[in-house]
């Protein structure tokens, strides 16, 4: 996997429990884990499922389109990288029941974020297999180069 | 079985440094001077301290402490790793601890030197799982940071905005929360903000750093100790009179305590389980509360801890705090110091210590009248929460 210092996505880790999911992300796919003792989804990753102790899991596809439950939007930046992206907005995407995904705002005006608004997933916003994830709202009109 | 520390032990000393932006010393040489400082004022030699627990900081160690108070026997320590509920929670471990006789006087420190740590929370300079001390470094560092969410202040936006989005609360009531805290500050001798006027003019003109939160919504950097010393009853007794009872206490975790956004409902809160368990130890209700020091890293969360822990509904609370209620001379002042907003960033135990000298009267222009029963609270990491009950 790309290091943090080639990815354009910045900060990005390795992080072995989170490798399905980065998999995932350059696939254009969202990947969650399902435990194989008792079937309970788990997100995000931990080493043993909450429910049952068990502690392996396998990688389990979840849709790529969902509903805002809250986000925020940034008018200082906390780190270099995001120096030139304000004001930029971060949203945190539920895709199925209590399953929820947290990427950056990839659409247009950020500052009329809401919770409640409908997100899908956009997979290469920063570059073919990138490997991160952003969200732009669906009723927003779709890029020119996607 | 009914659980109870009521009145088994007292806070018989407090002590806080000097809050300062910028300081040459290091916080371990600033938590041990308050905590020399903390036995002086309960009128102890340090070195007959027989039990520490330490909130928040891994330093200084047991070893510090025994070497720079001369401690003969240390009989019980702990540690408390709850962000800003520490100190509370501390409070009420070191209670427990001399319930169960394990020690009778127990040391609580904490300090920081949010100011001259070498990334402030507020600058552009974080790095990945820089924060420090903060759980779920896994999440951060692979959902949240590579997102652009870095800094605390981001993190209480995602509760800040859902709170706003299910309840339709007031947004006025943060500006309430801090204009009234700064007023209370303008009484405290101690309160970093002590001489700096925050009209309503200026609260509504500051920026706006992350939404919801205009710049005198956020807590203030400062660098700084305090501690307070808690001993039996037998102890108090034979002190100074001015020690002060511990009337019941108690922590809470919320569901999913390292993540906010896949939290089942990020409104839950640890104070949400805490508070009726300490009601209930205290034998006290709302109504009978006399003033309250409420964890104030964001004004918001002033609103939200009140809301939680059965004050008013959820999103009710900026009518609650409406009127001058929560002001001096109000039903039920907060924050009568200042608090982390306009006094100092003393991670909460400067509430813990207002709340001691409320109750011994001596307040000077900022005390509250007929002040017998008192309610801290801490709020720390995801949510974590914590909360005493005083009385005198």
């Amino acid at each position: 996997m790309t290091t943090a210092n080639l990815s354009p996505v910045p900060l990005m880790p390795d992080s072995p429990l989170y490798a399905d999911y980065f998999k995932g992300l350059r696939d254009g796919r969202l990947v969650a884990e399902i435990c194989t003792g008792c079937g309970q989804l788990q997100w995000p990753p931990r080493e043993l499922c909450g429910h049952c102790q068990s502690s392996t899991f396998e990688p389990v596809d979840v849709p790529t389109e969902g509903v805002v439950y809250t986000y925020s939007v940034m008018y200082r930046a906390f780190h270099r990288a995001f120096a030139d992206k304000l004001p930029y907005g971060v949203v945190v995407v539920e895709v199925a029941d209590g399953v929820r995904f947290i990427g950056r705002y990839a659409g247009p005006d950020p500052e009329s974020l809401e919770c409640g608004q409908r997100m899908e997933a956009v997979f290469d916003d920063l570059g073919p297999e990138s490997g991160s994830v952003a969200w732009r709202r669906v009723e927003d009109p779709a890029p020119a180069s996607r | 079985m009914v659980a109870t520390l009521t009145d088994k032990a007292y806070i018989a000393g407090v002590a806080e440094t000097e809050y300062v932006r910028g300081t040459p010393k290091s916080e371990r040489q600033l938590i041990l001077e308050a905590s020399a400082a903390a036995c002086r004022d309960a009128g102890i030699d340090p070195s007959t301290v027989d039990g520490i627990v330490m909130a928040w900081k891994d330093v200084p160690t047991n070893e510090d402490f025994i070497a720079a108070l001369g401690i003969k026997d240390l009989r019980f320590h702990s540690h408390v790793h709850i962000g800003g509920a520490s100190p509370v929670a501390a409070v009420v471990q070191a209670a427990a601890a001399i319930a169960a006789s394990l020690a009778t006087r127990v040391l609580v420190p904490t300090g920081h030197n949010w100011f001259s740590r070498p990334v402030r929370l507020s600058s552009m300079e974080q790095t990945p799982g820089g924060v420090g001390n903060v759980p779920g470094a896994e999440i951060r560092n692979n959902l949240e940071n590579p997102a652009g969410l870095l800094a605390a202040m981001q993190w209480y936006s995602l509760h800040a905005n859902r709170w706003f989005h299910e309840t339709k609360a007031d947004p006025a009531g943060m500006e309430t929360v801090a204009l009234t805290t700064r007023r209370h500050a303008h009484l405290n001798s101690k309160a970093y903000m002590r001489d700096r006027e925050l009209t309503s003019d200026q609260y509504r003109a500051s920026p706006v750093l992350v939404k919801p939160f205009h710049l005198f919504d956020i807590c203030l950097e400062t660098d700084g100790a305090a501690a307070v010393l808690v001993v039996s009853e037998e102890e108090a007794r034979h002190m100074n009179g001015r020690a002060v009872a511990i009337a019941g206490g108690a922590e809470g975790h919320a569901e999913c305590p390292d993540d906010l956004s896949t939290r089942p409902n990020i409104l839950d809160m640890g104070i949400t389980k805490a508070a009726s368990r300490a009601f209930d130890m205290a034998g006290v209700r709302h109504d009978d509360i006399d003033f309250a020091e409420i964890y104030d890293c964001f004004t918001f969360i002033v609103l939200r801890q009140l809301e939680e822990m059965g004050f008013c509904d959820r999103g009710e609370a900026s009518d609650f705090v409406s009127g001058g209620r929560i002001a001096l001379g109000g039903d039920m002042p907060v924050n009568t110091h200042g608090g982390l907003l306009s006094q100092a960033h003393g991670i909460g135990m400067n509430h813990v210590i207002e709340a001691v000298i409320q109750l011994r009267g001596e307040a000077g222009p900022a005390q509250v009248e007929d002040a017998h029963i008192g309610l801290v609270t801490g709020y720390g990491d995801f949510s974590d929460g914590s909360v005493v009950i005083l009385h005198n």
